[in-house]
């Protein structure tokens, strides 16, 4: 609205201004003109004046030595018949010879009349008019004058004349200027404008289907032209939009065809992971639990084979649904507070025990009193736990070490460029980029089995992508040893953040598990009531619901697939009925949208299954004491 | 008949107009003659010798033109006109100039007054001297010639010109305040 009255303004103004603007020149051109007209007469009329009186002088100078009145009158009166002439008037100093003529007289007797010396004739009106006076001149001397009463009538009447013409001429020309303002205005300016409004209407009701079309208009060809470009434009427009509207139609059917098969994959993917997880699971717990027991030092080598054989069976089940995620675009950054000192230590500590087994020298180099720093520590631990892990595993001798330095330091974020180093197999040169494409090991190259999926450099280089960084490696060549170098933003955690504690031996806290299959019930139960926490177990949901209702629990943990009811349903009615205690889910599922929908139930957290003991302390160290 | 009386009012009317339509008409030249033959008529009354002769015989020479309206016989005709009105003079006029010298010898003629210029002024005018003859003419550029008195009114001041050699050849006698007023000017190369 402001644009179109400014818009208004605008042209009024235009308007305004030419007129203004046309008047001041016709009356500028009137006074200007005037001005120099009356010049320019006054000039011709001297001019004319003085050749007139010039020429009557030298008509009238013998006339008025021989004192010829008659003649002088004559001569006065044809000056009279000019126009611009009123009246003339002559006045002439008689000659000697008069004076001597009179003398001669007074010698001979004669009674002289009164002297008078001077000649004076007067024709016309001398009171009406300015006095011009010209000189008449003998020789070189003044012997007279001619006056003339010249009448300035005339040209004020010319003047008058001419200033009427000139304001005529300036109205007319203002009117018409006027005119071509108006017609330009209607023709070209209101269009325009209309055009506009039509425009804005469009947008105003563009989603009420097909555009409608400027209506045609009695207007200058340019105009037309535009308008039909306006209407051709909004033809097109319309053209695209149907085509856009069936294309959605047809993009919608396939977007919802893609979900569900995305939701079947999904379904598929964790079902999947959720049947094989729960028997590694149970498998794992198993295993952890016989280690307790007394066994023989073969039946204990038998134990550690299988206990290690699950562990890859799982870090290739999760090396697989990672991947998978990343591939999907599934994958999502969590900003957290962290140590990052703490945690490429912890990532470290993990692998000393492999290190020292195999006789190798370690380091680990990282800066003191760094500050907390936000990002996704996860993804962070994934990668370098991959680098130590493959430094590890290739490595017979000499050295690894782990090196973290800021390359660039802002007010609030480092720019870390962290390193493992070491002196393993080495990696020749055209196989640097082979080792980061998925499936990809280096087999031929290998003079012994190295368990892996292949994965994890390439799930590694996705993470640190998504992460805003970079990875990459470098070797000298076979035998040379490697260096893998992971290079991330990371902003600096300008809150307090309670750093995260040591994982407790013991927890004290009465707990729920609900949870339907058998063997976890076993090895849970075992777990928590190892960490000193009292359980009570429900089978299923309905049982978990009664139980929940009945007696008070400082944990409630239940499993998300059940019979019955499953655990989300368990946990959304008991937030209705206002239960506030704490409820984790627990679940060997891994996709985000169950995660989603567990905290949408009411979840306080989630704990993903395979799990081990220490893992689950430190989790649940969160809540209870 | 009636056309001999239509002729005759023609011829009449023709001639009363050549006679009178010209005394009406005023030139300069005219002026001049008439002024010259005032002031003539004054002086003449101021010399001892022509007081005694009064009236005064004066041969007036009028150069004779072809058209009635040339300024000549305007002159003509004004030195005409005051000559008939003034008791002064007692003119005797002669149109052809071939007559003059023979008038010069007849009669006894006090002044001669050239109206216009003629063939043989010159020698009309020396034998006027040799008689002392008073030349008088309103044209001053006849003064050369061997003319007694003329006036002079282009001149930065207007006066009477004498031409001093045939002044005294005249031997006139005017009173010295009449004297003094005349300007005389020597043509003796």
């Amino acid at each position: 609205m402001i644009f179109k009255k400014e818009h208004i303004f605008q042209i009024k103004f235009l308007f305004a201004a030419a007129i203004l603007f046309s008047l001041a020149i016709s009356f500028g051109a009137t006074i200007w003109g005037t001005y120099i007209l009356r010049q320019e007469l006054m000039r011709e009329r001297e001019e004319t004046l003085e050749l007139l009186l010039k020429h009557t002088a030298e008509v009238l100078k013998p006339h008025l030595k021989l004192k010829v009145r008659q003649e002088i009158s004559r001569i006065l009166e044809e000056l009279v018949q000019f126009d611009f002439i009123n009246g003339a008037r002559v006045t002439w100093q008689e000659p000697s010879i008069y004076q001597d003529i009179r003398h001669f007289d007074i010698l001979l007797g004669k009674k002289s009349s009164p002297a008078t010396t001077t000649l004076s004739v007067e024709e016309g009106n001398l009171n009406k008019g300015k006095i011009i006076t010209f000189p008449l001149r003998d020789e070189k001397e003044n012997m007279g004058y001619l006056e003339v009463a010249v009448d300035d009538g005339l040209h004020q009447k010319i003047i008058q004349k001419a200033i009427f013409n000139f304001l005529l001429i300036g109205f007319l020309l203002s009117t018409l200027l006027c005119g071509i303002l108006y017609l330009y205005y209607h023709f070209v300016t209101m269009p325009i404008l209309d055009l506009v409004n039509h425009i804005k209407e469009l947008q105003e009701k563009s989603k009420e289907g097909n555009l409608k079309l400027f209506p045609k208009i009695l207007a200058p060809k340019e105009i037309e032209n535009l308008i039909l470009a306006f209407n051709e434009l909004i033809r097109r427009i319309n053209v695209s939009q149907e085509n856009l509207k069936n294309t959605m139609k047809q993009w919608r059917i396939e977007a919802y065809r893609a979900e569900q098969a995305s939701q079947a994959k999904t379904k598929f993917l964790a079902n999947v992971s959720h049947e094989i997880r729960t028997p590694i699971t149970t498998a794992l717990g198993m295993v952890e639990l016989l280690k307790e027991s007394p066994l023989n030092s073969e039946q204990r080598e038998q134990l550690s084979h299988l206990e290690k054989s699950l562990e890859n069976l799982k870090e290739l089940l999760n090396e697989t649904l990672d991947f998978a995620k990343l591939e999907e675009g599934a994958v999502f950054i969590k900003e957290e507070p962290f140590d990052l000192k703490a945690l490429l230590e912890e990532c470290f500590k993990l692998f000393i025990p492999q290190i020292e087994k195999k006789g190798l020298c370690y380091e680990i180099k990282i800066p003191e009193n760094l500050p907390q720093f936000l990002g996704d520590r996860a993804k962070i631990k994934q990668i370098i736990l991959n680098f130590l892990s493959n430094a590890v595993k290739f490595t017979e001798k000499g050295k690894i070490s782990l090196e973290a330095r800021p390359l660039k330091k802002g007010e609030n974020f480092y720019y870390w460029q962290i390193m493992v180093r070491d002196t393993g197999r080495g990696i020749t040169k055209e196989d640097l980029e082979k080792i980061f494409l998925p499936f990809e090991r280096l087999e031929e190259t290998f003079d012994k089995f190295y368990f892996g999926s292949g994965l994890g450099l390439a799930i590694s280089k996705r993470l640190a992508k998504l992460l805003g960084g970079k990875l990459w490696a470098e070797s000298k060549g076979p035998g040379a040893g490697s260096v893998f170098y992971l290079e991330i933003p990371l902003k600096v955690c300008n809150f307090d953040h309670k750093t995260e504690g040591s994982t407790p031996e013991k927890l004290s806290g009465k707990v729920l598990l609900a949870e339907d299959n058998h063997v976890n019930q076993l090895y849970f139960r075992k777990i928590l009531e190892k960490l000193g926490l009292k359980v009570t177990l429900a089978r299923d949901g309905y049982e978990a619901l009664e139980k929940a209702r009945k007696d008070s629990f400082d944990l409630l943990l239940l499993d998300i697939r059940m019979p019955g009811i499953d655990g989300l349903e368990v946990a959304r009615t008991l937030r209705q009925e206002g239960y506030s205690g704490p409820i984790l889910a627990l679940t060997a599922h891994v996709v985000e949208e169950i995660e989603k929908e567990a905290q949408r139930a009411g979840l306080d957290g989630f704990i993903v299954k395979p799990i081990t003991r220490r893992e689950l302390a430190k989790y649940l160290s969160k809540w209870l004491s | 008949m009636g056309k001999k009386i239509l002729l005759g009012t023609i011829i009449g009317l023709f001639l009363a107009t050549f006679k009178a339509f010209p005394r009406t008409l005023v030139t300069i030249e005219s002026e001049k003659a008439r002024l010259t033959l005032n002031l003539l008529s004054r002086l003449v009354r101021l010399e001892k010798n022509f007081q005694k002769h009064l009236p005064l015989r004066v041969l007036v020479i009028l150069p004779q033109t072809k058209s009635a309206f040339q300024d000549q016989n305007i002159v003509n005709e004004a030195i005409k006109d005051f000559f008939s009105e003034n008791q002064v003079f007692k003119a005797v006029f002669i149109r052809d100039p071939k007559e003059a010298l023979n008038a010069l010898d007849r009669k006894n003629f006090a002044i001669l007054y050239v109206a216009g210029p003629f063939p043989n002024l010159g020698e009309i005018l020396k034998k006027a001297a040799f008689q002392k003859i008073l030349t008088v003419s309103h044209l001053p550029e006849l003064l050369e010639m061997g003319l007694a008195l003329s006036l002079d009114l282009d001149r930065r001041r207007a006066c009477i010109v004498v031409n001093k050699e045939i002044w005294q050849i005249l031997g006139l006698n005017f009173p010295p305040e009449v004297i003094q007023k005349f300007c005389f000017v020597s043509f003796q190369k």
